[in-house]
């Protein structure tokens, strides 16, 4: 566990970028919302949700890939091990995706306190989380983070195997499959049954039991490809 | 001899290239070994595989009686300096070493820091803006203070003024007197390691070529100069590696030809013997034979 630590924080000469890019680009999106958001208010509209909070998850995407592809090189010049590497880099994704959470779980707060930042603008908060309780809205955050961020390595030890070419045929498989699979349910006339599923399943399942099995099902794929990649 | 490292019928494929041709050695226990070969001849896919950075096609390696491939108590006794290692975007130098303190199990950071000193090594300058030079002196400094027990240098000088080199050499020296260890220099400046290396290690199209001590490499080759007949008579029985014609004379290169009695016989034939350099040898070893201009080969038959 200790050399999984050492190796860990050979990411932290990188934190100030991973943290400046991703939380910077979710501020700029929040005052573009903004913005938006006061051009068109209506004293008489209630609050507009506007999802802008997404942006984060581009950023934990991105930087988790730049962060794999940047220092496996490095890390396996300095005799670390392939499997050393991927845990400790799993380890960095629950660290971070927790605090992430905490943090929006505060600026989720402060939302609510400040009247949806005067103009009535829900940038943070999620309609369906509503309702969660303290524990609940701190793993309906941190798991789908968990979740982006393993998504990221994962893209990132496709690079390490495959290059360019590994990341686009990647994503272009994906694609396909999402895309037939969906014209299958469409077919099949089974979207109705998938809706009244996904209904039936608990606050907690869908926000933190099943994307936990996403995430193990990304970490597993990302240790798999890795254990083989060279630098 | 205790190995630390060995290999049985390695070979390495890049599709249809065959990077590594069935190569066996091992290296012995506090021993620098001088890696020998021409651009391309498989010498760094060699030392990745030693290191667990590549995979074999077929054969095996064990290093410190263990497969190398993901095992942590191997590796944690090898360091392997890359030329063309990469550096995270963001690292400066600083960050190089306080890594490697924590990552390699001898690391010592007070010599780090002298080396550092010597090659002039801004701490505060980030990696991706050093020189050539710069990044070459980083790269010998974090293989000479990791202390590794079996440390790979891949063609650590490129870039270095002879100054840093001559740094380089004599601190490692230095320090091989006090922490023995087993060191793989793979380089092209083969005269200037010639009194450095123990052992020669000569890879030619993924073949080991030679595997000696450099004390009884450094007689094995000979150039013998004289009239045609007389070179005829000398290199006769003897495996001639070359041959060219200097005003109307006959140079050829030969092996085994400075016993006492090639010496006798050269006397009485009038052939003057010089002993070649390591670095002679090699290139006499690896330069395929066509290469000599074709006149000259004609006029020497």
């Amino acid at each position: 566990m200790n050399r999984i630590r050492q190796v860990a924080r050979l990411q932290m000469p990188a934190w100030p970028q991973i943290v400046g890019w991703t939380w910077g680009i979710t501020a700029v999106a929040f005052g573009v919302n903004l913005l938006s958001v006061m051009a068109n208010h209506d004293p008489g509209d209630g609050v507009t949700t506007t999802g802008g909070v997404v942006s984060l998850c581009g950023g934990a995407i991105g930087m988790a890939t730049v962060s794999v592809t940047q220092i496996f090189p490095y890390a396996l010049g300095i005799s670390v091990t392939r499997r050393e590497f991927y845990l400790a880099w799993s380890l960095l994704a629950v660290v971070q995706s927790v605090l992430y959470a905490l943090v929006l779980c505060l600026l989720r707060a402060v939302e609510q306190a400040t009247g949806y930042w005067g103009w009535g603008m829900r940038f943070f908060g999620l309609p369906f989380m509503d309702d969660a309780n303290p524990v609940l809205l701190l793993l309906g955050y941190a798991v789908p983070m968990l979740v982006l961020t393993h998504l990221g390595i994962l893209l990132g030890t496709l690079y390490l195997r495959w290059g360019t070419t590994g990341v686009l045929a990647g994503l272009t498989l994906t694609f396909t499959a999402l895309g037939l699979a969906a014209t299958l349910i469409t077919w099949t006339r089974q979207w109705h049954a998938i809706g009244r599923w996904l209904l039936d399943q608990s606050p907690t399942a869908l926000l933190a039991g099943w994307p936990v099995l996403v995430a193990a099902a990304f970490a597993v794929g990302g240790y798999r490809l890795i254990r083989r990649a060279t630098a | 001899m205790t190995a630390v490292a060995t290999a049985h019928g390695l070979t390495k494929r890049f599709g249809d290239v065959t990077a590594l041709d069935d190569v066996s050695f091992a290296l012995a226990e506090h021993t620098i070994y001088g890696l020998l070969g021409r651009n391309g001849a498989g010498k760094t896919t060699l030392m990745q595989i030693l290191t667990g950075q590549a995979f074999p096609s077929s054969g095996n390696v064990s290093v410190f009686d263990a497969p190398p491939v993901e095992n942590p108590a191997v590796l944690s006794k090898v360091c392997f300096v890359r030329e063309s290692q990469r550096y995270p975007h963001v690292y400066t130098v600083g960050h190089v070493f306080r890594t490697a303190r924590r990552l390699f199990a001898n690391w010592d950071d007070t010599f780090a820091h002298s080396l550092a000193a010597d090659f002039q090594l801004p701490a505060g300058r980030l990696v991706r803006r050093l020189s050539r030079g710069m990044l070459s002196a980083l790269g010998v400094t974090v293989g000479l203070a990791a202390r590794a027990p079996l440390t790979f240098f891949d063609e650590p000088y490129l870039g270095l003024d002879p100054a840093a080199r001559q740094l380089f050499y004599d601190r490692l020296l230095a320090d091989y007197a006090e922490h023995p260890r087993t060191v793989v220099l793979s380089t092209h400046l083969i005269d200037e390691v010639s009194d450095l290396v123990e052992r020669v290690l000569l890879i030619d199209r993924g073949r080991l070529l030679l595997d000696e001590d450099a004390d009884d490499l450094r007689g094995r080759a000979v150039a013998a100069t004289g009239r045609a007949e007389a070179v005829d008579g000398f290199a006769a029985g003897r495996t001639e590696l070359h041959r060219e014609r200097l005003s109307g004379l006959i140079r050829a290169t030969v092996l085994d030809g400075l016993g006492p009695q090639a010496k006798a016989l050269a006397q009485t034939l009038n052939v003057e013997l010089e002993p070649l350099s390591l670095q002679q040898l090699v290139v006499r070893l690896t330069v395929p034979p066509t290469t000599t201009a074709p006149t000259d080969r004609e006029a020497a038959r």
